[in-house]
């Protein structure tokens, strides 16, 4: 079924761009009653299912941020980890890779909506440029120059975490 | 190069060309501090690549497909799902206003008086306005001893002029 094939890769998206489990389910949600509304207009040439299904993804998570303005968000500390599921194999090995993930995310999230849609999209769910590009409604350079600005921000945050954590850890 | 364009191909190393990846490579022999700008990137390529490696998943999957399927189903009881293009707003919006013009324009035109008219290298005609056009043709229509149906009147040269003759003698009486 389309929903449960699906909705892992939304909720990852969501989840990553939103820090936040509870408002990440909203966006999925959401996400699949706009593919069901438009589920007739999707042709096979505008690219694979899971190409659209990133762009209303990423149009559903922009809209998110719009609206936060509007209401209180909720904290994401609530994203527990415990909540998530790994593919890595090995405790230790899991582990590590938990404490990066929120250190990453938690990086990504001071940046803009945009460069964070274009960080998560190329290099946490691994997706091609042009499929970036597709996604977000951008151009090829567009999505260079953000991935520069993005990565670059992110690597400063995670430079200084590390340090910040060996020098605690001493 | 200098070390400011350097600097962006450090931080877009993996969509680089090959002779980029080269420039690239040349260019950090020499320059220490674009060197050491490298070794970090690559050293938070790893730090990325490895939490990416951790999926989140929802945890409760099956109850968000259930509110997922729940949500759809309501969705479909309020709004039917779009058909096709003919369904858009836009395309309708569209259609209607060129209706809409196209009414006015008929209308107008049957204000305008009839018009003679003479196309380059053509034969002269006289353009009749769609009042008098529709009353001739209904005229037409009427006249049971005729032959040429209304429509053969309005395509066939000779019945249009004749039409025009009448109009002619009727405005000089």
């Amino acid at each position: 079924m389309l929903v449960e094939a699906h909705q892992n890769l939304v909720y990852a998206v969501a989840v990553r761009f939103v820090r936040n489990a509870a408002d990440a389910e909203d966006i999925t949600q959401d996400v699949f009653i706009r593919l069901w509304r438009n589920l007739s207009s999707y042709r096979e040439e505008q690219g694979k299912l899971s190409t659209w299904l990133y762009k209303i993804t990423t149009n559903c998570c922009l809209d998110f941020e719009r609206s936060v303005g509007r209401r209180a968000r909720r904290q994401w500390t609530d994203l527990d980890h415990a909540q998530m599921l790994s593919v890595v194999t090995g405790p230790d090995r899991e582990l590590e890779a938990r404490e990066l993930h929120q250190a990453v995310l938690e990086a990504a999230g001071a940046l803009p909506a945009k460069q964070r849609l274009v960080f998560i999209l190329r290099d946490m769910e691994g997706l091609n440029p042009d499929e970036v590009a597709l996604a977000l409604d951008m151009s090829k350079a567009q999505v260079k120059s953000n991935l520069f600005h993005a990565r670059e921000k992110v690597g400063v945050m995670l430079t200084h975490f590390f340090k910040q954590t060996k020098s605690r850890l001493k | 190069m200098k070390c400011r364009e350097i600097r962006q191909f450090i931080y877009t190393y993996p969509e680089l060309s090959d002779s980029d990846k080269l420039l690239l490579e040349d260019h950090v022999v020499d320059c220490e501090s674009c060197r050491a700008l490298l070794t970090g990137m690559r050293q938070s390529r790893v730090w990325i690549e490895r939490a990416a490696s951790f999926s989140p998943e929802p945890v409760h999957a099956a109850k968000l497909t259930g509110n997922i399927i729940r949500s759809i189903t309501e969705q479909r009881a309020h709004y039917p799902q779009s058909r096709s293009w003919q369904d858009n707003p836009v395309f309708r919006l569209v259609m209607a206003t060129c209706s809409f013009v196209l009414i006015v324009v008929f209308a107008a035109q049957q204000r305008v008086p009839d018009t003679p008219y003479k196309p380059a290298g053509g034969r002269s005609v006289v353009l009749l306005n769609t009042s008098t056009m529709l009353r001739e043709l209904r005229e037409q229509t009427s006249r049971k001893d005729e032959s040429d149906s209304w429509y053969v009147c309005a395509t066939q040269e000779y019945c249009n002029l004749a039409i025009v003759q009448k109009i002619k003698t009727r405005n000089l009486q």
